[in-house]
């Protein structure tokens, strides 16, 4: 990848393209603008320093979302922010995103609609997330034996949906 | 049919008022699609993108690592001086290597044809790199430098050490070639009195040809000597040091003397 | 300590060229132009007011200091902004590795100090982006803009721009007039340009300067006037004016003596600049 060879201007090619999703899916997770941007320059660094570590599995974008997520948990675990969590109106979704859901990205991520939100949180942060049930824990402020639980009661209700 | 994201999906989304599928769909997305991604850094204004990218800057602008600098400050030079010499054109590696390649030649060389070649080659290192450092025409940012505050003799004579120093340094292995630890060091008065000639002749002509000046100048002086004299090497042994070490000193006179002149440009 | 820049009696003469002669002049806070053909010796006084040139005679005074004593002269140029005619760069270095470099050739010692104002000016002139690229890939344009940051370092109390919009296209020079316009602390600003639009749009103080005098010393209102009553609107080409050509919707300007059938048109700075500059000067682009 370009960064390995240290060129600044990589750098600031890379943050021109991802900087802005990241922005915006780290705000759903944490209303507060200062904590977001300072994740998102210590994710950037991260990048900068970790690059060499990047083999190539998976999509840039995942890679830079896992440094940058784990970033916030550890925000969260050192200093308790107020406005974490997942910011949402409630909208409901339409029939049509639904179905759009499920073209895309499969059943489960369509079934996961028909949960509750606490179990949503639950899988968003494991399953979507890409995090641990220790960090999810951190990142949802529960108990880690709360996700568990959570996570199996969704399971269960996914596979009683999906049936 | 494939979906992607509209830029009020993306406004939505940024304002919390998306649904949670089409939010899902909309993060997951992004993870796999440039042009989608391109569409949502539009939802954030670019004042907070450059003030984030402000805070990463400093680490990354850091400019090149360079060895030398570090080395610099080790030994005490001031931290910015020491980014001054490190960022001199002719103590970079590509020129530094080109000069370490000849002097290794002219140092091997020295086993068949005697020290002479390398001896009349070395002083000559540090003339060549002034020249190359600065000067108007070739250095192209001399007028800014002129203009600042550490500009004209301040400059030159940081610069002229920074170049003196990097000769000498690199013509320390090929000197090992020689055979005789002498011959290692006795060029070395005459490299200072090389520098400081081309210095003080660079006040009174372009730089570019002080450096042509003092190059036939010293290789018609050494050829001379070695024609008349009795002994072998006559222009580097004995008595021909105190002449150098004279010649030093009152080249630094001179050079005190016509300081002001590295005060302003050369007219047109 | 008056923050001015003062002239006495000052000349320069290269070989047999008088490249100017007894000049006065004073020049104080905001936006002063300094017009007129190449080879007027507009350089020269810019270089002067740089402290990288000394007058053969006379005597110059800036920021209250005397720039042929050697401890002023450094505290002038702690001072001073200086974008040359022909500014060159190392072309290796990225953009912000030069400016860097002139930051500290400009002694602000302090790593973190020196880098945010690196930051400020490339944000100034909107290099920001840039600032990785080495300066060889950059255009033209792009390397004048970088030549004007360097130059804003620091905040200086004095600045001296020669030719700054050379070779920028329409749009660049605007974006180069909103900078000018809004540099805090209103420094000494000398423009020296051979392009009468940046001087009227900008500067509150003309200076027309050719072979070496200056023919004119006013606002760009009161340039405008010099010429009141001596351009005209015609029908045909004419000979009898000092200067006419053919306008955009086919009518002919004349500055000078009108051709018949000629009608009076209000003045603009071009007409002056042609009336002021006479021969020594071709039609402005």
């Amino acid at each position: 990848m370009l960064i390995a060879d240290r060129s600044g201007e990589a750098l600031r090619e890379l943050y021109e393209r991802h900087v802005g999703w990241l922005v915006l899916r780290l705000m759903r997770r944490c209303s507060d603008r200062e904590v977001v941007d300072e994740v998102v320059q210590d994710t950037f660094m991260g990048v900068w320093r970790n690059a060499a570590g990047f083999r190539g599995e998976g999509p840039v974008a995942a890679w830079i979302w896992g440094i940058g997520i784990r970033r916030l948990v550890e925000r969260f675990r050192r200093r308790p922010v107020p406005t974490r969590g997942w910011d949402s109106s409630g909208a409901q979704s339409s029939a049509e995103e639904m179905v759009l859901l499920g073209v895309e990205h499969g059943d489960l991520a369509a079934a996961m609609d028909g949960l509750s939100p606490e179990l949503r949180a639950v899988l968003r942060a494991t399953v979507l997330d890409g995090l641990t049930t220790r960090e999810a824990a951190v990142l949802l402020g529960i108990p880690q034996g709360t996700v568990k639980s959570r996570m199996r009661r969704a399971r269960r209700e996914l596979r009683e949906a999906l049936a | 049919m494939t979906w992607h994201v509209s830029p009020e999906l993306v406004a939505s989304y940024r304002d919390s008022a998306s649904s949670d599928a089409a939010s899902h769909s909309l993060e997951l997305h992004l993870v796999e699609c440039e042009p989608c991604r391109r569409i949502a850094a539009g939802a954030v204004e670019s004042d907070r993108r450059d003030r984030i990218w402000a805070g990463i800057s400093e680490t990354v602008d850091m400019p090149k690592a360079r060895w030398l600098e570090e080395a610099l400050r080790r030994f005490g030079v001031n931290a910015h001086i020491a980014r001054l010499i490190a960022m001199t054109p002719s103590v970079q590696p590509s020129w530094l290597l080109a000069v370490a390649t000849i002097l290794a030649l002219a140092a091997v060389a020295a086993s068949s044809l005697g020290p002479i070649p390398f001896l009349v080659v070395a002083p000559l290192v540090p003339v060549v790199g002034v020249a190359i450092a600065f000067g108007h025409p070739i250095d192209p940012v001399h007028e800014i430098g002129v203009a600042s505050p550490t500009g004209g003799f301040r400059l030159v004579l940081i610069r002229a050490s920074a170049v003196l120093m990097a000769s000498i340094a690199i013509s320390v292995l090929p000197g090992l070639f020689l055979r005789e630890f002498r011959w290692m060091v006795v060029w070395l008065l005459p490299a200072l009195v090389c520098t400081l000639l081309v210095l003080v002749i660079s006040t009174f002509t372009h730089l570019s040809t002080a450096a042509v000046v003092v190059s036939l100048l010293w290789v018609a002086g050494v050829t001379a000597t070695e024609l008349a004299a009795s002994t072998p090497v006559a222009s580097f042994v004995g008595p021909a040091q105190l002449i150098f070490a004279g010649a030093v000193l009152g080249l630094l006179a001179l050079l005190l003397w016509r300081r002001t002149s590295f005060e302003r440009i050369a007219g047109r | 300590m008056s923050g001015n820049v003062e002239l006495v009696g000052v000349g320069k003469r290269y070989g047999s060229v008088q490249a100017l002669g007894q000049i006065d002049l004073t020049v104080e806070r905001g936006i002063t132009g300094l017009l007129g053909p190449n080879g007027a010796g507009k350089t020269t006084m810019l270089r002067m007011m740089a402290t990288v040139l000394a007058p053969d005679t006379g005597s110059i005074a800036l920021l209250g200091r005397d720039p042929s004593r050697a401890e002023d002269r450094v505290e002038i140029r702690r001072r001073l902004g200086y974008m040359p005619q022909e500014p060159g760069f190392y072309r290796n270095f990225t953009v912000f590795e030069f400016v860097d470099y002139v930051a500290i050739l400009k002694q602000v010692t302090v790593r973190k100090q020196r880098h945010d104002q690196v930051r400020e000016v490339l944000g100034m002139v909107e290099l920001t982006s840039l600032a990785h690229r080495k300066i060889r890939t950059l255009s033209g344009g792009l390397r004048r803009r970088l030549a004007l940051a360097q130059a804003l370092l620091d905040h200086p109390e004095m600045l001296l721009l020669d030719e700054p919009t050379a070779g920028l296209d329409p749009e660049q020079r605007l974006r180069f007039r909103e900078v000018v316009s809004q540099l805090p602390k209103r420094p000494i600003v000398l423009l020296s340009t051979h392009q009468t639009e940046d001087v009227a749009a900008l500067c509150e103080r003309v200076i027309v300067l050719v072979e070496g005098n200056i023919r004119f010393d006013g606002t760009p209102e009161a340039m405008s006037g010099i010429a009141q009553g001596r351009v005209w609107i015609a029908p045909e080409p004419g000979d009898e004016a000092m200067l006419s050509w053919r306008t955009g919707d086919g009518k002919y300007r004349h500055v000078g003596e009108p051709p018949p059938h000629a009608a009076l048109v209000e003045p603009t700075i071009d007409d002056a600049y042609l009336l002021l500059a006479g021969d020594g000067v071709g039609i402005s682009t």
